[in-house]
């Protein structure tokens, strides 16, 4: 099992990505809404692997990225974002981030994604 | 189109004529034509633009303006390559100024100069151009606009 | 490497070897059998000096005879018989078991046994011979006096003269069969040679013809597999190249690609290069970063395929005459991995023009329509006939003012004069748009006149003030084209249904009259009531009644805007509250036509006009005051004139009047203006008979 930590400001998203992760590969370890919480909640649960949104109060996923990279290095963290803006995803990836999902997604979207993101991890 | 798009084109033209000996230049009333015969005089240097607006802006004059000007610049050499070459440099200029007041959106291609007739002058047929008329000395030359909306 | 080398190579590898195998074996065997051969010479040379030696034993014995009294003498010959007896016997020694003997330079060289039966057979009978005849030296050396040496010196001489023949033929022949071994040797050595050469020329020749050969055919192989490649590259349609880490093109790269760009020779140009100017800057970085990402390992480049921003980009190829060519490439990008490692970026570039085409044009097709439908509504309750006419206008007066533009005029007068042109062909449109009830004419052309205002007012008026008017004009062009465009539409949607009355009379437009009667009277805050008479009782051309639609509009306006007055001021007057305008048209016998616009209100004011006329410069107060009231009246046709407090939508602009009197005059008709102060005027319009205007025309 992997340790999942949910990063997004919308309850509903929030929701969706814990319903849709494969319960038998992921773990939902915490879910945060914004950055703080979640680099606080980082240390925590220890999660593995994050799904962060991009535009949330108080620290942004991009400073969020930045701060887990720092933490752990090795987590995988897949964006999970509209696309209204290319370069904030690019961005995000140069701080650390290894793929990109964007919104709306379909549950089977989410998990090929994921399933994808965490390739080459020894369970 | 609007009013500012064009003065931006015609300044480029004042802005080089401003560097001559005789600084008075005047712009003439300003008409529309039919694309389907484009007007020009001896020499035309022509530039695309594209971005959020697409088309064609050139500027046209005869050649003993144009001769006149390679004068008032202090050049003795009217050879036919000198006028090509001023005809580029006012094109140039053109270009130059749409690009720093357009920005980053647009992109203004480098002039191509030709001598002759208009018929390498190629224009969207169904649309109009601007024809600007540029008076300077006792001469006179155009600059000509087309430009559709994206 | 190297075992893939060998398996590739191996047989190439085994054949140089053999090769060089035998090469050294020869050598050995050249090297072993010279120095065999060189012994034998040694041997040859010292079996040949036994011959002289043998002689020399026979002379020595000799000079010891002859030598009795010179003891000098003797003794040398008894030192050379010593000598020549010990290198005789040491060097048969030799032969015959193998052995040192002295060399002929008198150093110590070792002979080998002879082992040829011939020269077996020869030592073994020399040395039968050999001994006693040593044993007989050895006493004639061994002589202690005179008479010793002489008893001592016979039988060894009689020995000799007997023998020596016989040792000689015997050390010939061992000479003999030494050489004839030595031959032998030489030849043997030959032979070898020959062998080793030919087998190492057989070898090469394999190696030159099987190897080529088969390197030939592996070239061939190498050669149609790039050649695949090529024609591959050649063939398809999209563009296809390796991007290195610094994003630099790949030397190998599709034809297509070539032909996308409008540009040659790509290889080794970095992306920048290729796409800078065709995409915007801002693009450009975007990629570059998203390229970077392609390149990290850690990234998952199946997760980022939404982040490409180059998967529809507009790509704007300068055709260098001038030109855009507007282009939209879609670019997938593939990671390249050798030995598990990122080495190249495979780059797709798909021309998706036509689709995104359609995409647009769909999406602009869909925004046309309901820029149609908004202009369809807006000129639905229209007259079709009479839009169609007034569309007409519309494209005429645009024709007129680019052409006043056109004329070329520098000064400030000219430019005046040029913007005073313009203000009456616009303003002759925009009545008849606001007759026609076409607002969005009416806007359009309102709009017009208030920028032509604007410049009007300037101090010193230039030609880059025109730009505001031309763009006004190209707007209006513009829109009229688009709804002749809708009008045509319709008109071939309903044509069937289309009555086939070629002749009209006004009557048919009446409501348009109405309308704008109610919309004038409206915005001046006046009551005023239409009436009409035979207007559709004289058949006409749609000239004509466009010139009487014109004119009744004018007069509508006119009579509502200057003439009636406002519905307390003629209360105050004793007169109904509401106006009356009267329209009659009537034809005299002759075919002559009369059309008359009448109104109640307060008349022709005099006296404004003149004080107009003085502010005008027309003419002096004192020369306005002697003109009677017909002259003054007539002013109203002058161009510029006008005498409404305000210039509103209805009145105020005087251009309507000029152009009515000029349409009149072009029929060969006249205008007479009739007014009553304080109890209206009347406007009437003669014009000849239909068919002569037709004519005329």
């Amino acid at each position: 099992m992997l340790k999942l930590m949910i990063v997004d400001d919308s309850n509903i998203i929030r929701r969706k990505i814990e319903r849709s992760a494969d319960a038998a590969r992921f773990d939902v370890v915490g879910m945060a809404r914004n950055g703080a919480e979640a680099v606080a909640m980082l240390k925590r649960t220890d999660a593995e692997v994050v799904t962060m949104d991009l535009t949330m109060p108080e620290m942004d996923g991009i400073e969020c990225v930045e701060r887990i990279t720092a933490i752990k290095p090795e987590t995988r963290i897949l964006v999970v974002s509209a696309l209204s803006d290319v370069e904030t995803g690019i961005l995000a990836l140069e701080k650390g981030a290894r793929g990109f999902l964007c919104k709306p997604f379909s549950s089977e979207q989410l998990n090929d994604a994921l399933g994808e993101l965490v390739e080459g991890i020894d369970v | 189109m609007s009013e500012d798009t064009l003065k931006i084109f015609i300044n480029g033209v004042l802005n080089y004529f401003q560097h001559t000996s005789d600084k008075d230049v005047k712009v003439g009333a300003p008409y529309l034509v039919e694309n389907r015969d484009p007007t020009c005089f001896d020499y035309t240097g022509i530039i695309g633009v594209s971005g959020p607006y697409k088309g064609t802006v050139y500027f046209t004059a005869p050649k003993i303006l144009l001769t006149h000007l390679l004068l008032s610049l202090g050049e003795q050499d009217t050879s036919n390559e000198n006028i090509m070459d001023i005809v580029g440099e006012v094109a140039n200029t053109i270009s130059g100024n749409a690009r720093s007041e357009f920005g980053q959106e647009f992109m203004i291609s480098v002039p191509v100069m030709i001598e002759g007739d208009g018929s390498k002058i190629q224009l969207p047929e169904q649309l109009r151009s601007y024809v600007i008329p540029i008076y300077w000395k006792a001469y006179s030359a155009a600059v000509v606009i087309c430009l559709e909306n994206v | 490497m190297f075992d893939t080398l060998m398996g590739k190579y191996r047989n190439i590898v085994v054949s140089i070897a053999l090769f060089l195998l035998l090469d050294a074996s020869v050598l050995t065997l050249n090297f072993y059998i010279s120095f065999e051969i060189a012994d034998d010479a040694v041997g040859v040379n010292l079996s040949g000096r036994q011959r002289m030696l043998s002689q020399r034993m026979v002379k020595s014995l000799h000079d010891i005879q002859y030598s009795a009294g010179d003891e000098q003498a003797r003794q040398r010959a008894l030192d050379e018989l010593d000598l020549t007896q010990r290198l005789f016997s040491s060097t048969l020694n030799a032969f015959d078991q193998g052995g040192e003997a002295i060399g002929a330079d008198g150093s110590e060289v070792v002979l080998e046994a002879a082992n040829s039966s011939a020269a077996r057979l020869a030592i073994v009978e020399a040395k039968e011979i050999w001994q006693p005849y040593s044993t007989l030296i050895n006493a004639v050396l061994n002589a202690d006096g005179e008479l010793a040496l002489n008893q001592a010196l016979m039988p060894a001489l009689a020995y000799a003269r007997a023998n020596n023949l016989a040792l000689l033929k015997l050390m010939n022949n061992l000479t003999v069969e030494l050489e004839h071994v030595a031959t032998s040797k030489a030849t043997r050595l030959r032979w070898i040679q020959t062998v080793g050469i030919t087998l190492a020329i057989i070898n090469f020749l394999i190696i030159l013809v099987h190897f080529l050969g088969q390197l030939r055919e592996s070239d061939k192989q190498i050669e149609s597999a790039r050649k695949e490649t090529t024609e591959i590259l050649e063939t398809v349609g999209e563009g296809l190249f390796l991007l290195d880490k610094e994003r630099i093109i790949s030397s190998q790269y599709s034809r297509a690609l070539e032909t996308m760009f409008v540009r040659k020779e790509l290889g080794g140009l970095s992306l920048e290069a290729l796409l800078e100017s065709m995409v915007s800057d801002k693009d450009l970085r975007t990629a570059q970063r998203f390229i970077a990402l392609l390149f990290r390992e850690d990234i998952k480049s199946n997760l980022i395929g939404d982040l490409n921003p180059l998967k529809e980009i507009e790509v704007n190829i300068s055709d260098n005459q001038g030109h855009y060519l507007t282009k939209y490439f879609s670019f997938t990008f593939e990671r390249v991995y050798d030995d598990g490692k990122i080495k190249d970026i495979l780059v797709t570039v798909v021309d998706v023009s036509e689709k995104v085409r359609l995409e647009r044009e769909l999406a602009l097709s869909k925004e046309q329509n309901e820029r149609q439908i908004e202009v369809l509504t807006s000129i639905l309750h229209a007259n079709p006939d009479l839009l169609k006419l007034y569309l007409k206008q519309v494209e005429e007066a645009a024709d007129d003012v680019n052409t006043i533009l056109r004329e070329p005029s520098k000064g400030h007068v000219a430019l005046k004069r040029k913007l005073d042109q313009i203000f009456v062909a616009i303003h002759r449109i925009k009545g008849e748009a606001s007759a026609l009830n076409l607002e969005s004419f009416e806007e359009l052309t309102h709009e017009f006149e208030l920028n032509i205002k604007d410049v009007h007012g300037k101090d010193n008026i230039t030609g880059d003030d025109f730009l505001p008017l031309v763009v006004r004009l190209e707007k209006l062009v513009k829109h009229t084209e688009s709804v002749q465009v809708l009008t045509a539409k319709l008109g071939a949607f309903s044509s069937g249904a289309k009555a086939p009355a070629r002749s009209e009379s006004i009557s048919s437009d009446w409501h348009h009259l109405e309308d704008l009667l109610n919309k004038s009277s409206l915005r001046c805050g006046k009551q005023v009531q239409l009436f009409t008479s035979g207007l559709s009782e004289v058949p006409m051309s749609k000239e004509l009644s466009g010139l009487l639609s014109d004119f009744a509009i004018q007069g509508i306006r006119n009579a509502v805007a200057h003439g009636i007055e406002t519905p307390s001021e003629r209360e105050q007057l004793n007169k109904d509250i509401e106006g009356k305008i009267e329209l009659r048209l009537s034809q005299s016998s002759k075919g002559e036509l009369e059309f008359v616009v009448k109104d109640d209100g307060g008349g022709i004011d005099i006296d404004r006009i003149r004080e107009k006329a003085a502010e005008l410069g027309i003419a002096s107060e004192t020369e306005l005051e002697s003109w009677s009231a017909k002259r003054l009246t007539s002013l109203i046709f002058e161009p510029g004139f006008s005498t409404a407090a305000e210039h509103t939508m209805d009145a105020g602009t005087g251009a309507g009047m000029d152009l009515l009197r000029q349409r009149v005059n072009a029929m060969r008709g006249r205008i007479r203006i009739a007014s009553r102060s304080g109890h209206g005027t009347k406007i009437s319009v003669f014009l000849p008979a239909p068919a002569a205007v037709s004519e005329a025309a």
